[in-house]
């Protein structure tokens, strides 16, 4: 399992470098970075001090050091909007963002597995055909659409919830977070569920699909004979079979999920990581973009390493081979 | 019989509903009956409906299959007409299963000791650290070394026969009046296959335990069985007490079977085999199922024969039957 | 199945077979019928609709944000779907609108397709090192989220129908790539492919015209859920203001467009484009997922 480990974090490590390396090439390649990295209303003389403190007069591979440097200690330049430290600004606003994310992922989970179970053991009821077309739906419909669609009927049209804005914030570790208030919750839940449809569709089909692959075999028969109950045979033995598929898949789909969240953000101006990329890219906030790219990506290698530690760690066949 | 009567089946017929909504029979009126204590071995080639009639006496048949008619009294009641929560109530507990392969019996990403416990817990009102500890006594009974640690590992931790050992641990955990065992040897090593046989024969002798032991392996069944019920294309074709049967066997098919055993044919000859194939569910033959592939077939096979005493204690399902002139010794 | 095996063995073209399973669907039939109508709808625009939206010499600003239904102001022509900000007619917007996104949709899709399949299938034959770095390239791109790469890709170049095609190609191409190449290593390992090969026919001939029919089954399918998926892409960018511009809007554009109007309850200007929008995504979706179920169990990867 170490030895894995090693392997594995090293290999993240490559993938985050390679990434550094293309978002600065990138910046070189497309426009000057000094113009990229420095506010186009900046004087003569100031320019050239930033330039030196920036290094940008160096040659290519010492900047790209200088940048390695920098990223390492969370120094990529100061936003030319708020003119604070880029990567201090995304921070901040990430915490809006993951709670989105995440209320999105659960209720993905807490919708969905019920509803693809049921769609698995009762294949042929009407109950499991409407919900299949509904996950057919639940993919082909825009995000955008079904976000506009939910502020028209809940905002305006019933006037249940509210159509932008984050809630009351709670401040833990420094940071802001809304979940812990109930404000916070009717503010959250129908971005939330807007951006969880997506994944409730995937949910369905991935359960509904673990489950007619694992009912028929025989473990399934033999726990009948033991005389369970059927709530246990399916909540136990079925379920925990289920489980290490879709935790996967579901795991991987969380980075995509955050950045996915940029359009739920957008329509309800929820005020998240997401929603400061859109409009630093309208404003061209470069240094915000720079900083962005590279603590997603960061963001993103964590994940997936994340995703297939947990995956060993449930599946008890890939777990102990390792081992042995 | 003096003992009590554990089983009784009659008439059992299980059918399996085909692509053109008609209904083929895999077991065709079917009787047994099995007293306390008693071991039958239940023998066919694949396909014979011998599993069938195991997973009908223990209430696991699903759709397109169904329990078209018959009885299955199980001391005394009839458990066909018993609701899924009473068939619960004896599933796992009065009434055991144990099935062919091993790896695929046990849920492969939960551990043993879980797999033991919930079946103890579902017929039982113990607590979870008694549950354990009668899971280990009873994995120890089956001959399974430092059983404390071996009840925590997963299945694919354990070797074929092990895993096998746990599964019949399982269903003796309530010390079942009957276990039917399908084929639970034909995927293990010859060796093991003989260490598992005579660890069972031994626990069930103890206990008292009814056993059906399905298999195709005529050889399994002498050494194991008091009584023999052969099937063919869903039907029993002869039943009786086995020396009896396996000495002087009255079915073609019955005597078909025991020439191709290896043990019977000369070395470096070729191997006897029963001309033609079992034929399929939905192809089988009217008559006398047997006929096409039976030496000593004559018109009079077209009819259907009836399960009809031929010697003492043994049935027959055949118009002409054979070794009827050998004395009953 | 078994009654139908006699009727299948005289000589009929597995297209054939395929197709006729497709028209089992009535879901995929009204799915493709639908497509259909909407492609000529889109071709046809701007002799079918009643007014050109973008010539600003037909629109009337008096006229703007009027409920459908509602008659212009000179009395001689009736929104049937109401008019927006500027005074345009959203029905007539629609079908030009519609235009734009199938434009962007069916070009992508098209020219990732081919760019894709050329590369999976050149990975697949030559093997080695080149199949080692096309391959990296492909997982690289399709470990990152689409919208993540599309949003960068038009930071970088601004706004624009070229460069929102650019970008599209630039993430679709990996899927037929992986695909592709998939299918023509299982090729690629077939005998006949060998026999060309003794018969010393060029490398890039034995590729066109035998391994590339056999792939094409799944290419397919995946073009048709691509096509979708590329319309949708590109609807979300446009709505975040990152696609297409003001001047040659697509549906996307047009939904972005009302959304102000929305919580004063002028709902009409983005709700009938949004229906449009879904319609010709769902329309697509439905043939693709036919197609798929037609296509692949036939011993296709």
């Amino acid at each position: 399992m170490t030895i894995w480990l090693i392997r594995r974090l090293s290999q993240a490590l490559v993938v985050v470098l390679m990434m550094t390396l293309i978002v600065f090439i990138g910046l070189h390649a497309i426009g000057n970075p000094i113009d990229t990295l420095i506010g186009p209303d900046v004087d003569q003389v100031q320019r050239a001090r930033i330039i030196q403190q920036l290094g940008l007069d160096q040659p290519l591979w010492k900047q790209y050091f200088a940048f390695l440097n920098g990223a390492l200690h969370g120094n990529l330049g100061n936003s030319f909007v708020y003119n604070i430290p880029a990567v201090t600004l995304i921070i901040q606003r990430l915490p809006a963002t993951l709670e989105l994310a995440i209320a999105a992922m659960l209720f993905a989970v807490i919708l969905g597995v019920p509803l693809g179970l049921w769609a698995g053991l009762k294949p042929n009821h009407i109950s499991s055909r409407l919900i299949m077309t509904g996950s057919i739906l639940g993919f082909s419909l825009p995000t955008f659409w079904v976000g506009l669609m939910l502020i028209m009927a809940f905002s305006v049209g019933l006037g249940w919830l509210p159509a932008s804005g984050r809630g009351e914030t709670v401040t833990v570790f420094g940071l802001e977070w809304s979940w812990l208030t109930l404000d916070g919750w009717r503010h959250l839940l129908l971005p939330a569920l807007n951006l969880s449809l997506f994944k409730i569709s995937l949910v369905i089909r991935l359960t509904r699909a673990g489950v007619r692959e694992v009912l028929p075999q025989d473990f399934i028969k033999f726990a009948r004979a033991k005389g369970l109950s059927p709530m246990r045979v399916i909540g136990v033995h079925v379920l925990r079979n289920i489980l290490i598929p879709l935790v996967t898949v579901l795991g991987l789909e969380l980075g995509s999920t955050i950045a996915f969240a940029v359009v739920t953000e957008s329509i309800f101006s929820w005020p998240g990581a997401g929603k400061l990329i859109l409009d630093s890219i309208n404003t061209l906030d470069r240094p915000v973009i720079v900083a962005y790219l590279i603590v997603v990506v960061c963001m993103f290698v964590l994940l997936n390493l994340l995703v297939d530690i947990a995956y060993r760690v449930l599946d008890p066949r890939v777990r102990l081979q390792g081992d042995q | 019989m003096t003992q009590p009567v554990v089983l009784e089946v009659k008439n059992l017929r299980t059918s399996f509903k085909g692509d053109d909504g008609k209904l083929y029979p895999a077991v065709n009126d079917v009787s047994l009956q099995i007293g306390r204590g008693q071991i039958l071995g239940l023998v066919g080639e694949s396909g014979s409906g011998k599993s069938v009639t195991g997973f009908s006496i223990m209430g696991l048949i699903d759709p397109p299959g169904q329990i078209e008619q018959g009885e299955i009294l199980f001391k005394g009641q009839d458990i066909r007409r018993y609701s899924p929560k009473q068939m619960r109530q004896l599933q796992g507990n009065r009434l055991a299963m144990i099935f062919q392969d091993p790896m695929m019996t046990l849920n492969p990403v939960l551990r043993i000791d879980v797999q033991m416990v919930e079946t103890i817990r579902a017929h039982e009102r113990v607590s979870k650290a008694q549950a354990l500890d009668r899971a280990i006594q009873t994995l120890a009974l089956m001959g399974i070394p430092s059983p404390a640690e071996r009840i925590r590992q997963y299945p694919h931790q354990m070797s074929g026969g092990m895993r096998q050992r746990v599964a019949i641990a399982i269903a003796m955990l309530h010390q079942p009046d009957l276990i039917i065992a399908d084929e639970p040897t034909t995927a293990l090593d010859v060796t093991i296959q003989a260490q598992i046989l005579s660890e069972v024969q031994k626990r069930v002798r103890e206990q008292g335990t009814s056993l059906i032991w399905i298999t195709h392996d005529l050889s399994v069944v002498a050494g194991l069985a008091d009584e023999i019920a052969v099937m063919y294309a869903g039907r029993i074709v002869e039943s009786g007490p086995v020396n009896t049967v396996l000495d002087y066997p009255a079915h073609p098919y019955t005597e078909g079977l025991i020439a191709s055993l290896p043990a019977n044919n000369q070395r470096g000859q070729q191997l006897y085999q029963i001309p033609g194939m079992t034929p399929s569910l939905k192809n089988i033959p009217s008559g006398c199922a047997f006929k096409a592939r039976c030496p000593f077939a004559q018109p009079l096979c077209d009819t259907e024969p009836a399960l009809t005493p031929c010697r003492e204690g043994v049935m027959v399902r055949c118009h002409f039957p054979r070794n009827v002139e050998v004395s009953n010794a | 199945m078994a009654k139908h095996e006699h009727a299948v063995a005289t000589s009929r073209s597995p297209w054939a077979v395929a197709a006729k399973q497709f028209m089992r669907s009535y879901s995929a039939m009204f799915g493709l019928t639908l497509s259909l109508i909407l492609v000529c709808v889109a071709i046809f625009a701007p002799w079918i609709t009643p007014q050109n939206p973008y010539d600003l010499m037909q629109l009337d600003v008096l006229d703007s944000r009027l409920p459908p239904g509602s008659e212009n102001g000179l009395g001689t022509y009736h929104y049937l779907l109401g008019t927006d900000g500027q005074g345009r007619d959203i029905y007539s917007g629609i079908f030009y609108g519609l235009r734009i996104s199938l434009m962007v949709g069916l070009g992508s899709a098209l020219i990732a397709a081919v760019l894709g399949t050329s590369l999976g299938l050149l990975a697949a034959y030559a093997g080695g090192r080149t199949d080692a770095i096309i391959m990296r390239v492909v997982d690289l791109i399709l470990s990152f989220p689409s919208i993540l790469v599309a949003m960068m890709i038009l930071a970088y170049l601004g706004k624009g129908v070229s460069n929102v095609i650019l970008t599209l190609v630039i993430l679709e191409w990996a899927y037929y790539a992986r695909t592709a190449r998939g299918q023509a290593l299982v090729e690629t390992q077939r005998e006949y492919v060998e026999a060309a090969h003794c018969l010393g026919m060029p490398h890039w001939r034995i590729m066109l015209s035998e391994i590339l029919p056999n792939c094409m089954p799944p290419l397919i399918v995946i073009a048709t859920l691509q096509v979708a998926r590329a319309i949708t892409l590109e609807a979300t960018l446009s709505f975040l203001g990152l696609g297409v511009p003001i001047t040659e809007p697509s549906l996307g554009l047009l939904i972005s467009n009302g959304f102000q109007y929305m919580l004063s309850g002028e709902y009409w200007i983005s709700l009938y484009p949004g229906l449009a929008l879904l319609l010709t995504i769902v329309a697509l979706n439905l043939v693709g997922d036919r197609l798929r179920d037609v296509l692949n169990p036939r011993g296709q990867s």
